[in-house]
């Protein structure tokens, strides 16, 4: 083994357990669509549901780098950081208030359309609380945003003309009672 | 059916394992192994440069976007169904406002903004008139008066013998609006008054088997989330000690079904008639008992749904030591951003009224947070309400308010700025003013409704869904008043 993998040893066990146990545990390879390569503690990595498939299923030796085509590096890398949170809190009995503090944090200088990558990236590593968490976190951020927004988050065309507009609108009256943008 | 995916660039990201086979890794990848440290600066430094500028919300498959859209406010998600015809579809669909209904209702992801309404208990002239009344009201920081365009009131032909209504509890968009009358027996109806919906609720014989006569009863509602199911609970109390029964319906049937489960306490107290401390939250229903409390744990008697079993919730270690019964005054449970709260105003003293707000934002591990601790100097609620009997706290879309049944000022508290305002209801006296939100769940789809201007001549009253013009129904001052500090702990969502 060269000394940059005993280095890498040390500098992701930081937030681990204990120091000496970190050296037996296991590793799993990972390499991004963008040819980055990561190396995830086994704990963390089973929290993925399509590499945890991938290496039990087939029983496929952790030697192998599995590759990643769909995900690019900084989603590897939020991911990583979301699950290896996850996994330190499991074992906390009174993790209300750091777990929303984290999630706070970690959704803090992501826009919408990072989050949206992202969470797209948590369905396709099938990480189902993450993919909650990040649905939650998107639902936040258009709550707050005016209708326009929403409609250019949403990228479509309208394809009502205006009788049917009106008609759609009619069946929920109830709902437009204090709009003043129009959607049309 | 599937929306087609229209313009920006499709990912394609396909859900499913990737099992492709694989070479063993080469000699020339582990000199390619670098620290995840490194990567991490180097990947920050590219986040800011997002690459999939692209993205658009729809590109996501479907269930990712079902996912998010089911957690936005109902009128929210109106508005989206009027962008694109795909939308409409996805919204209109009934596996989405299934899903939308089970956020709203069973988790506090959706978090509402809560619309008011008022109910007035009126006393009609000799020869009858109106003795109920119900309508929307808004708040809008210097006044209350009239919203929308709809109102229910219950009229009477005579004075006498006429049943009492009232508000027995509200669930997302539906009032149980009952009467309660000296033979016991009353009528009780689930109220939609957006869609103007009114379903009146199977007949329920639970008198008749009984040995004595009955002394009081409540109602409830849930959801089960196993079943998919809204239900209903009733309880009965009867003259005999120790003698509660209790019955669900689940909504959409027609007859009740007798529990084994039963509370084990008063599920309001006298006094609180007309305000009864009870809240929908979570999907289960609770009160805050209304006799003595026997063991410290056991103030908050819930009703599990899925289980259809009683069940205590813990309280929070509230910081006054006062004894329970005088406690219950200044007890109030509501829903504050979905979250079942507590509000408590015990610790005032003197001139100076000091409210707690708790919070319970995480169901499964049942734990309270203390995240208001506010004080207002100058101020006693206890004096400003006369009483404290019949006192209805809960949330408007800033903050909380208070409001005695039988006095005209209501306090309007905007925990943004740390504002109080005080507002005078001219019409206000046997007003109470209560909170509710808009949800998808339409009485139609359960039962057949009560047509408008029915007569129900048992009770000798009428229910009449009318169309009146918005009414300034009560109009106020508004004070500021100085010396509200507000400290706020713990996080707010």
């Amino acid at each position: 083994m060269s000394t940059s993998t005993d280095n890498n040893a040390s500098i992701t066990q930081e937030s681990g357990p204990s120091a000496a146990v970190q050296d037996i545990q296991k590793k799993i390879v990972v390499r991004t669509a963008d040819g980055e390569v990561f190396n995830l503690k086994e704990e963390v990595a089973m929290e993925i549901d399509i590499i945890k498939t991938f290496f039990q299923e087939d029983s496929i030796s952790y030697e192998t780098v599995m590759p990643l085509p769909n995900v690019e590096g900084w989603e590897m890398v939020k991911v990583i950081e979301y699950c290896t949170k996850h996994v330190e809190l499991k074992h906390k009995v009174d993790g209300y208030k750091e777990r929303k503090a984290f999630q706070a944090l970690f959704v803090q200088n992501l826009s919408t359309k990072s989050l949206l990558a992202l969470t797209n990236t948590a369905n396709y590593l099938e990480v189902k609380y993450l993919l909650d968490f990040l649905c939650q976190a998107v639902s936040e951020q258009i709550k707050n945003k005016d209708v326009d927004y929403v409609r250019e988050l949403f990228g479509v065309e309208n394809d009502f003309n205006d009788e049917e507009y009106e008609q759609v609108k009619a069946e929920a009256p109830w709902a437009h009672e204090n709009l003043n943008n129009d959607l049309h | 059916m599937r929306p087609t995916i229209s313009g920006g660039l499709c990912t394609g990201q396909h859900h499913g394992t990737c099992k492709s086979t694989l070479s063993s890794r080469s000699p020339e990848t582990e000199a390619n192994l670098v620290g995840n440290l490194e990567i991490s600066e180097a990947n920050r430094m590219k986040l800011n440069r997002c690459h999939s500028a692209k993205l658009m919300l729809l590109d996501l498959p479907l269930p990712i976007v079902i996912n998010i859209l089911s957690r936005l406010p109902s009128e929210l998600v109106c508005c989206i169904r009027c962008m694109s015809k795909d939308l409409l579809n996805m919204v209109d669909d009934l596996s989405f406002v299934a899903l939308h209904t089970r956020f709203l209702i069973a988790t506090n992801a959706v978090a509402q903004v809560p619309r008011l309404m008022s109910f007035a208990a009126l006393f009609p002239s000799e020869r009858g008139g109106v003795i109920a009344d119900l309508r929307p009201v808004k708040f809008d920081d210097s006044a209350l008066t009239t919203r929308g365009k709809y109102a229910i009131n219950v009229s009477t032909p005579r004075r006498s013998d006429c049943p009492t209504y009232m508000v027995d509890f509200v669930f997302c968009n539906l009032i149980c609006f009952r009467n309660i009358n000296n033979r016991g027996q009353g009528i009780c109806f689930l109220i939609d008054l957006c869609r103007r919906e009114v379903l009146r609720l199977p007949k329920n014989d639970f008198t008749k088997d009984a040995k004595s006569p009955l002394f009081c009863d409540w109602y409830g509602m849930g959801f089960d989330s196993i079943t998919n199911t809204l239900k209903i609970l009733h309880v009965a109390k009867f003259d005999a000690a120790d003698c509660m029964v209790a019955q669900v319906l689940v909504l959409g049937k027609s007859s009740w079904r007798q529990i084994s489960s039963a509370p084990l306490c008063y599920l309001s107290a006298i006094c609180n008639l007309f305000s009864p401390k009870n809240v929908c939250a979570y999907g289960d229903m609770h009160w805050l008992r209304g006799d003595a409390m026997v063991k410290e744990s056991e103030a908050i008697i819930s009703f599990d749904f899925k289980k259809e079993e009683f069940c205590w919730t813990p309280h929070p270690k509230l910081r006054s030591s006062t004894e329970y019964s005088r406690l219950y005054m200044h007890l109030h449970l509501l829903t504050l951003k979905g979250s079942l709260a507590l509000v408590d105003t015990s610790l005032s003293e003197g001139m100076t009224t000091n409210i707690e707000i708790w919070l319970m934002k995480d169901y499964e591990k049942k734990e309270w947070t203390r995240d208001y601790n506010i004080s207002i100097e100058m101020f006693d609620l206890r004096n400003e309400f006369e009483m404290l009997t019949d006192v209805t706290c809960d949330e408007w879309e800033h903050g909380i308010f208070f409001k005695n049944f039988e006095n005209t000022p209501a306090f309007f508290l905007d925990l943004r700025s740390a504002l109080m305002n005080l507002v005078r209801c001219e019409r206000g006296i046997r007003t109470k003013i209560f909170s509710y939100t808009r949800s998808f769940i339409s009485l139609k789809d359960y039962d057949i409704l009560v047509e408008a201007e029915q007569g129900i001549e048992r009770c000798k009253s009428y229910v009449n869904l009318i169309e009146e013009e918005a009414q300034g129904f009560s109009l106020c001052e508004r004070h500021v008043l100085r010396g509200v500090s507000l400290i706020q702990e713990g996080l707010i969502i």
